[in-house]
């Protein structure tokens, strides 16, 4: 039996201080204390229906050509990272690995209390559009984010708590004015309202870019100053000198160019074909950077990841794209060369014409090469573990009309995009050489000078 | 027939029919937006063109410039519609590509498929 007598007393004042501990614990705001959810527990599907729309708008928004586009998905890209990346596991902030970014301090989490990162990630991409695109934006545009953002919500409140919902907008609204105001000082702000950069006075050289249409400044020239997400994508990335200028007919100058003519007088219906299924589209396109992001989001959509994977994925193709632009354009102005048409039309043939548009601005590099060989490393590095196999259908043109092209692999994709510029008569071979070579390089960098985390689904 | 061997033919017939029916999914995926797609190959055509004539044009903007306006006021209209027959696509695509767990050769016959389409709308102008 047991003894009642031997019992332990707990004295009055203890059992009354537990008590009133416990009462004071029940009636806290956060109560119950439940812990965030992993990122990695919530679907991606509003974050790439959001980059849908960026490529949308991106296409509707005057001033946004391909390196002004390139900076827009990069802000965003980062922006929706550090809004979630405290929900994974390992992810260290890109505050203290961006160049110049840990001057802007970002918001930390309340300890003790829960998130839910995908509305955090709802709420910080919405407001880094608008600000990205801010005094551009349409009406209709701005009303597009505005409808997605509170569609999105909804379906992702679903069973969250109030202060939950509201704690989560506000910190993911917190970081988008953080990084709004990191990327303020890199150069790139608000250049859509001023995208020639004027005044600008083009060198007067034999060897220098002159007017190839009606466009008679070149596009964005200080382009190339801005600051990187990763300096060493400038200073330990930047393409040899091109090929020494020479209007000899022995030169090497003048075989590259008459490669250029004899490729294009040349070319089969497939290489047209390929010409303008990278241009990217007359009037309609979402630039170089944004046929990227829609493989990736292809890509993303059909490994079916969650929105952990998915905000890595981006987040590294943003800075790669966004560097890629700043190393290519700052080549491009240091040698200011003259693209195939002009060559060929003074030196070889008046009335030759190209399959594409040049686009107004110097030839060395190629954009879309430094771009899509940037890319490629990303994609090369997240999805195909070490062996660089991926067959891969791109279905992301057949919106505008184009059929859907495939590829054995990332490597494969990039060299047809560099080739396409030659096909189309726009760029000498060199430029897309060397231009794969400096976006691979950039991608390279970015998959390895920063921590990302590992084992992410 | 041994027991084996009636296995084996009831496993192949199951397997044929499966792929025939992934087959006839993709056919009637492609049917239920070929109209569009259609559509947005023809303004894909139009837009091309409207580029190249606005190009040629432009070597004198000055005494061209009544034509290039003119062009650039189709070309706008052309982008608008682009947009909206993209849109739709893009949206029945998706559903249509996440909807069923396609193998690789289904996916090979879809490609095929979707670009003979793509094909015969361009050549149909």
């Amino acid at each position: 039996m047991f003894s009642v007598t031997n019992s332990p007393k707990i004295p009055f004042k203890i059992l009354l201080l537990i008590v009133g501990i416990f009462f004071m614990q029940s009636c806290s705001k956060d109560s119950p204390i439940t812990e965030s959810q992993e990122t990695e527990t919530y679907s991606a599907k509003h974050l790439t229906d959001y980059y849908s729309l960026v490529c949308k708008i991106t296409k509707n928004t005057p001033g946004f050509f391909p390196p002004q586009a390139a900076r827009a998905y990069g802000y965003i890209s980062i922006t929706n990272y550090e809004a979630v990346r405290n929900g994974i596991e390992n992810a260290i902030s890109l505050n203290t690995q961006l160049n110049g970014f840990s001057n802007y301090p970002l918001p930390t989490p309340q300890a003790d209390v829960e998130y839910n990162w995908a509305i955090a990630s709802n709420a910080a991409v919405a407001k880094m559009m608008i600000y990205m695109y801010d005094k551009n934006l349409k009406n209709e545009d701005r009303l597009k984010i505005q409808d997605m953002e509170s569609a999105n919500l909804t379906l992702l409140s679903s069973n969250v708590n109030t202060n939950v919902i509201e704690r989560s907008i506000a910190f993911g609204k917190s970081v988008a004015d953080i990084i709004y105001d990191y990327s303020k000082t890199d150069g790139g702000h608000e250049s859509y309202l001023a995208p020639f950069q004027l005044p600008y006075t083009v060198p007067n050289d034999a060897h220098c870019w002159v007017p190839t249409s009606a466009t008679v400044n070149p596009l964005s020239p200080k382009w190339g100053s801005n600051r990187p997400f990763l300096a060493n994508n400038i200073t330990k990335v930047q393409p040899p000198m091109p090929v020494a200028f020479s209007s000899e007919k022995s030169s090497e100058f003048y075989k590259e160019a008459m490669f250029v003519y004899n490729t294009v007088q040349n070319n089969s219906s497939e290489q047209i074909e390929i010409a303008k299924y990278w241009a990217d589209d007359p009037f309609a396109t979402c630039t170089p950077t944004g046929h990227t992001f829609a493989i990736l989001t292809q890509i993303l959509q059909e490994e079916r990841v969650t929105l952990s994977k998915a905000s890595v994925a981006f987040a590294r193709m943003g800075i790669a794209e966004n560097d890629a632009f700043i190393a290519c354009w700052k080549g491009k102005y240091d040698y200011v060369l003259i693209r195939p048409v002009s060559y060929i039309q003074r030196y070889i043939d008046p009335s030759f014409k190209t399959v594409i548009g040049t686009p107004p601005f110097p030839a060395y590099t190629s954009g879309h090469s430094c771009e899509m060989g940037a890319g490629s490393r990303i994609l090369t590095d997240m999805f195909t573990e070490g062996s660089g196999d991926y067959p891969f259908t791109d279905y992301s043109q057949l919106q505008f009309g184009f059929a859907a092209r495939s590829f054995r692999n990332f490597d494969q994709l990039a060299e047809e995009c560099a080739n396409s510029r030659l096909y189309g008569g726009i760029h000498y071979t060199f430029d897309n050489d060397k231009g794969l070579q400096v976006g691979k390089a950039i991608g390279d960098n970015v998959n390895k000078e920063i921590k990302w985390p590992l084992f992410i689904r | 027939m041994a027991p084996i061997h009636k296995i084996i033919v009831f496993l192949a017939v199951v397997i044929l029919a499966s792929c025939k029916d992934n087959r006839q999914t993709i056919e009637n995926g492609i049917a239920s937006f070929s109209e569009i797609q259609c559509r947005a190959a023809q303004l894909n055509d139009r837009r091309f063109e409207l580029f190249e004539q606005i190009r040629l044009l432009e070597v004198d903007t000055i005494s061209n410039k009544k034509a290039i306006d003119s062009l650039n006021t189709e070309a706008a209209l052309i982008k608008k519609q682009s947009l909206e027959s993209a849109d739709t696509l893009r949206i029945k695509l998706a559903d249509f590509l996440s909807s069923q767990k396609f193998s690789s050769e289904d996916r090979k016959y879809f490609d095929d498929q979707i670009n003979a389409l793509v094909t015969k709308c361009k050549s149909k102008k």
